[in-house]
């Protein structure tokens, strides 16, 4: 097996090789997983928003340039609650730390900055950090609507 | 992502379909940076399409936002669904962008 490709674990894990990363498979698997368990589209577009964002910090600020290291997203469901995991062996870096940007401040002094994770935490239930033999884990707890429930 | 453009008048319209995200929000930065290109005018974002957003499309939207103000002309977007305009509403832009 090329060890270079992105490995699809199961339905509800997914790793990659930093330098491999690509989006595409990690949200068709966020899409099974979905799907499989019946979430509502609302649940499906927070999961997307969530992932996408943690996974662009951690490529753009954790890898480098050489963009080193794998990255693991792995997703529950657990009552009435998705818990997404998201853990990386890249540079020690809590993205909890990040400024929120100031979301009140005129058009001509705000930048884009911050904003990913400042969505990640507007949509979390409940979000935590820990660094644990050389990985940055993320555990996030969203919300989950299944189709049935949705109005 | 489909981007749709057309001209009315003195309004530049711009329907979006699909997905405005990290590995697409580069396609409507570069229509925009068309559209500017071609001369300012009144900017009309058609998201009805649009089943996603990401702060990557936030970007972009700020990014136009700028520019036409900087001319003094209008923008405007029209047609979210629930959860992109939950997105619009919880990062502050409905106060810097208009969202119908």
């Amino acid at each position: 097996m090329d060890r270079r490709k992105t490995k699809k674990l199961c339905n509800e894990v997914y790793e990659s090789r930093i330098e491999d990363f690509d989006f595409v498979p990690l949200f068709a698997a966020i899409n099974i997983f979905c799907d499989k368990h019946g979430l509502a589209q609302p649940t499906a577009f927070d999961i997307h928003l969530v992932v996408e964002e943690v996974l662009t910090n951690i490529i753009r600020h954790g890898a480098g340039k050489k963009r080193k290291g794998t990255v693991r997203v792995s997703l529950c469901l657990q009552d009435a609650n998705v818990r997404i995991k998201i853990s990386d062996n890249t540079k020690a870096f809590d993205p909890l730390s990040i400024k929120s940007p100031d979301i009140f401040q005129d058009i001509n002094k705000r930048n884009p900055g911050g904003l990913g994770i400042f969505l990640v935490k507007k949509k979390s239930k409940t979000i935590s950090y820990q660094r644990l033999h050389g990985w940055n884990i993320l555990e996030i707890r969203l919300a989950a609507i299944l189709q049935k429930e949705k109005k | 992502m489909e981007i749709k453009r057309n001209r009315q008048e003195q309004n530049t319209f711009l329907s979006l379909s699909g997905r405005l995200d990290t590995m697409t929000s580069n396609e409507l930065a570069s229509t925009l940076s068309e559209v500017f290109e071609e001369g300012f005018e009144n900017l009309v974002f058609d998201l009805s399409g649009l089943d996603y957003i990401s702060s990557a499309g936030l970007r972009v939207f700020l990014s136009a936002q700028k520019k036409i103000n900087a001319e003094g002309l209008q923008m405007k977007v029209v047609g979210s669904n629930e959860s992109v305009k939950e997105v619009f509403e919880v990062t502050g832009f409905t106060s810097i962008i208009k969202i119908e």
